[in-house]
């Protein structure tokens, strides 16, 4: 298939799908959902944030890591402490969604340089213990985090005067902080930094050799995810109006990296389909609903053995066997007529 | 306050042997099959409730719990490596079978759930006073100790030194290294990589339930349990990775660190471990004992 | 001793040995060379059991053309592989334990200690660093450590994989001269060479193969003034000046 060209900017067929795709999507389900099934489905769509900022590090970085789960934390309990007024003062609620990615990167980037600097194994066992200190200071510290019972009382969004009134109304908020996050995601991909990334996954000693500042590119990676997932604390913060700790366990961090594999680690829109899959299924699938745990965990395993790219991964793999039939069948039809017109 | 001094240590000992099993089955897979178990504390689990099968349920006589559950442990650690480890043995994406221990790990919490429901079960210690029906209490030169500490500590530091001694002194054990280190090279010696492996974790499964067993009545029986295995991780990172002596001191010392953090800061015993965990990483990533083997380019 | 006729052996679909006849003597060395790819590591692999092959193999009349790798080994055939792999994290000690698996099994309680004095007195700077751990010796003791673990078997045919790669040619000369003691005392070996010169110096019987087949054959004097050897290594368009 060509691609088009509409006024000098390149698209291929492949964005236009996915486009009218996810445009259907957006339009179709507060039509079909409401109450308990939207909050599933907002839900989902907080956790593909954070499976997106799995697929930098790990999909693009080729870092293990669990700590998004604890920044995600952070800009929660960020926006929380600084709109619900617990701690004498309180700012707007748009102000605050943006300055929590901006101050989670901060916290992210402090802690990366001093985490990065351990390789490999070393670097994902640092991150469990982050997970685990984190959540211990969520759970127990009263005056920052709430304790026990964690914060209450945080305001709703009020994006220029608009306050979703319900979940649905939510839908298209955080659908639309999707789209950007994906988009960020998706431009990184094609920036030096994103190639850097890239190299450094593949093979850290050559990306040194390339004068690629391995360290520094990590932590850079590290903050940028950090403040995805601090993006999606803060609208999961503001949409619950409530926040506390076990929503930042270990457990709860597995999920998300199985759910980044699921999709296929290193493909934006594997990554959300994959956060779908594990969040809504359940929903979907009401009947299974019992079985859902089985499901996954069957589902992940055979997924290792057949298919480690994911989904997402599958999917390509087809598509590049269907391309390249057709291509071998144009080549053929090619030198057939080459050679009738030889002979004529 | 000698005497709480002691019985934090008796406590943090009884916890820090609970934990060296956890880890040593770790290193030993590690060192087999080169994989990070996540699922290890999710057996540890199964190990509890399966304990508490026989013996609440089906109320077993002792001699016969012993090697029902045995057998039945080795039998899971078979159908765990026949799932997690087997189909990804030639597996070229190193973090898949990390990942499918994760997904296996799912499904162990999941059986548990449907099979023993929601609620948390408590399992009987082992000594148990005929009076308060509870736990019974030990006595030495005036300190009261639990009973079922102090046997948790002699049992499972009696199956740490076994396993100790199948690998570093038995010649089985040094073909079950051999096997780990290098695949093809124990081939062509002729060593049946199949039968090391599945041993190995047949022995892993059955030292790490037969510690979910031993803690069984300290903590209630719940999917909680298996987040014991992330003091393991520390444990094994801080005695220095890969290394089968390392891990057991490592988790030893987690133990204490634990027991002790509660004189202090009570409530934040876990963000102790974990921050001397991240600290022993930033200063000393090889551990107390590991050895520095220079990376592989 | 080992009579090899018509060995066809396969990577997958690919043929990588093509009817190969061959003749180990015994109490000779006999070495095999050739350019790289011609089939020499997978010939070793072949008689070991490690990939699938097809043919005749007779040890001494005992047919083990489809002998799995420990029978091989049992029988008294023990492959040193190419590249070592030395057991990097057991010591020098428990490297050459490993090496009497074939006929210890896991739980026999037979005694080896012959055997690594009669290792120990062949290289005695195995002796020296019997503690050391695999990973830390040099590339010459690793070599010197994996022929060692090879004679721990006890075995009848000793093959040894391309001992010679990597190792500087002081260290090269040294090492041969082991080989050629080892063979003095009643061990058949079977050599895999790229350094055709030295490989041609020690050995009694010589076999060039290319791409798969044997191109020549015959005792190593003849062939090491024969050009033949030369062509079958750069192609048949070559003149030597």
């Amino acid at each position: 298939m060509k691609n088009f060209t509409i006024k000098k900017l390149k698209i291929r067929p492949a964005t236009i799908i996915v486009f009218v795709v996810a445009m259907a999507f957006i339009l179709l389900m507060p039509q079909v959902n409401s109450g308990y099934k939207m909050l599933c489905l907002n839900l989902t769509l907080i956790y593909a944030m954070v499976a997106l900022s799995i697929s930098i590090m790990l999909g693009m970085g080729g870092q293990m890591t669990f700590a998004g789960v604890t920044m995600m934390g952070v800009g929660g309990y960020f926006t929380a402490n600084m709109t619900s007024g617990r701690l004498g003062f309180a700012i707007p609620t748009l102000p605050a969604l943006l300055l929590a990615p901006l101050f989670t990167a901060l916290v992210a980037l402090a802690l990366g340089l001093v985490l990065l600097r351990l390789r490999g194994t070393y670097f994902t066992f640092a991150t469990i213990g982050l997970v685990q200190v984190a959540w211990s200071f969520y759970s127990m510290n009263k005056p920052a985090f709430g304790g026990y019972d964690g914060i209450s009382g945080v305001p709703k969004l009020d994006l220029f005067g608009f306050v979703p009134a319900d979940y649905n109304q939510w839908f298209y908020i955080l659908a639309g902080g999707l789209v950007i996050v994906a988009l960020i995601i998706e431009r990184i991909r094609k920036t030096q930094f994103g190639r850097s990334l890239a190299a450094v996954r593949d093979n850290e000693t050559a990306a040194l050799t390339l004068g690629i500042n391995v360290y520094i590119t990590k932590v850079y990676a590290f903050a940028v995810a950090g403040a995805i997932c601090g993006f999606a604390g803060a609208l999961y913060a503001m949409m619950n109006r409530y926040i506390s700790a076990d929503t930042f366990t270990f457990d709860v961090g597995v999920r998300y990296i199985i759910m980044a594999m699921l999709g296929g680690v290193n493909n934006t829109i594997g990554c959300i389909l994959g956060a779908v899959l594990i969040g809504m299924l359940p929903e979907w699938l009401r009947v299974l609903q019992g079985y859902m745990q089985f499901i996954y965990g069957i589902g992940i395993i055979l997924l290792m053995i057949f298919m480690p790219m994911g989904l997402s991964g599958v999917f390509l793999t087809a598509l590049k066997r269907y391309r390249k039939k057709k291509k071998i069948k144009l080549e053929h039809r090619a030198s057939q007529t080459a050679a009738e017109k030889g002979e004529a | 306050m000698l005497n709480n001094l002691i019985g934090l240590t008796v406590n943090g000992l009884a916890m820090g042997v609970v934990y060296a099993l956890i880890a040593m089955g770790l290193i030993l897979l590690v060192r087999a099959v080169g994989v990070m178990n996540f699922a290890q504390g999710d057996l540890f689990m199964l190990g509890a409730y399966l304990s508490f099968t026989f013996i609440v349920n089906i109320k077993l006589p002792y001699w016969l719990f012993v090697p029902a559950s045995l057998i039945s442990f080795a039998i899971v650690g078979l159908i765990f490596m026949a799932v997690t480890y087997w189909p990804l043995r030639e597996a070229s994406y190193p973090q898949a079978v990390i990942i499918a221990t994760m997904g296996a790990g799912y499904v162990i919490k999941e059986l548990a759930y449907k099979i023993w429901g929601p609620v948390a079960l408590s399992m009987p210690a082992l000594v148990i006073n005929p009076e308060t029906g509870t736990t019974k209490v030990l006595e030495i030169f005036g300190i009261k100790l639990q009973w079922q500490y102090v046997m948790i500590i002699a049992v499972c530091a009696v199956l740490i030194v076994l396993v100790f001694m199948l690998f570093e002194k038995l010649y089985a054990g040094r073909m079950m290294q051999a096997t780990a280190q290098d695949k093809y090279a124990a081939e062509l010696i002729g060593i049946p990589s199949v039968v090391t492996i599945a041993a190995t974790y047949m022995l892993v499964t059955m030292v790490v339930s037969i510690g979910g067993y031993m803690v069984a009545p300290v903590f209630f029986i719940s999917a909680t349990l298996s987040s014991l295995q992330l003091r393991a991780f520390a444990g094994v990172v801080i005695g220095g990775f890969g290394n089968l002596k390392g891990a057991i001191i490592g988790s030893l010392i987690v133990g204490l660190i634990e027991a002790y953090a509660t004189l202090q800061w009570s409530s934040y015993k876990d963000a102790v471990v974990f921050i001397v965990l991240i600290i022993v990483l930033i200063f000393r990533p090889q551990g107390l004992f590991g050895e520095k083997i220079a990376d592989k380019a | 001793m080992l009579k090899i006729k018509n060995l066809h052996a396969y990577y997958g679909a690919i043929e990588g040995l093509k009817g190969v006849d061959i003749d180990v003597e015994d109490g000779k060395i006999t070495c095999i060379i050739g350019s790289n790819g011609a089939g020499k590591t997978t010939l070793l692999k072949a008689i070991s059991g490690v990939v699938k092959r097809f043919g005749s193999m007779l040890l001494d009349d005992m047919e083990i053309g489809s002998f799995t790798p420990r029978q091989v080994a049992r029988a008294g055939i023990t492959h040193v592989p190419e590249s070592r792999h030395i057991f990097p994290g057991l010591t020098v000690e428990k490297n050459l334990e490993t090496g009497t698996f074939p006929w210890h099994g896991f739980f026999s309680n037979a005694s080896f200690t012959k055997e690594l004095d009669e290792v120990y007195e062949l290289f005695p700077r195995l002796k020296e660093r019997r503690n050391q751990l695999g990973w830390s010796l040099s590339g010459g003791e690793q070599q010197m450590l994996a022929i060692g673990r090879g004679i721990m078997a006890r075995p009848k045919i000793l093959m040894l994989d391309e001992p010679s790669m990597g190792l500087a040619p002081m260290l090269i000369d040294e090492l041969f001269e082991k080989i050629v003691e080892i063979n003095a005392r009643g061990i058949s070996i079977l050599l895999v060479e790229q350094n055709a010169h030295i490989a041609l110096e020690v050995s009694h019987n010589a076999y060039v193969m290319e791409s798969g087949k044997i191109a020549l054959q015959g005792p190593s004097i003849s062939l090491q003034h024969d050009d033949r050897v030369t062509k079958a290594y750069f192609g048949s368009l070559y003149k030597k000046k």
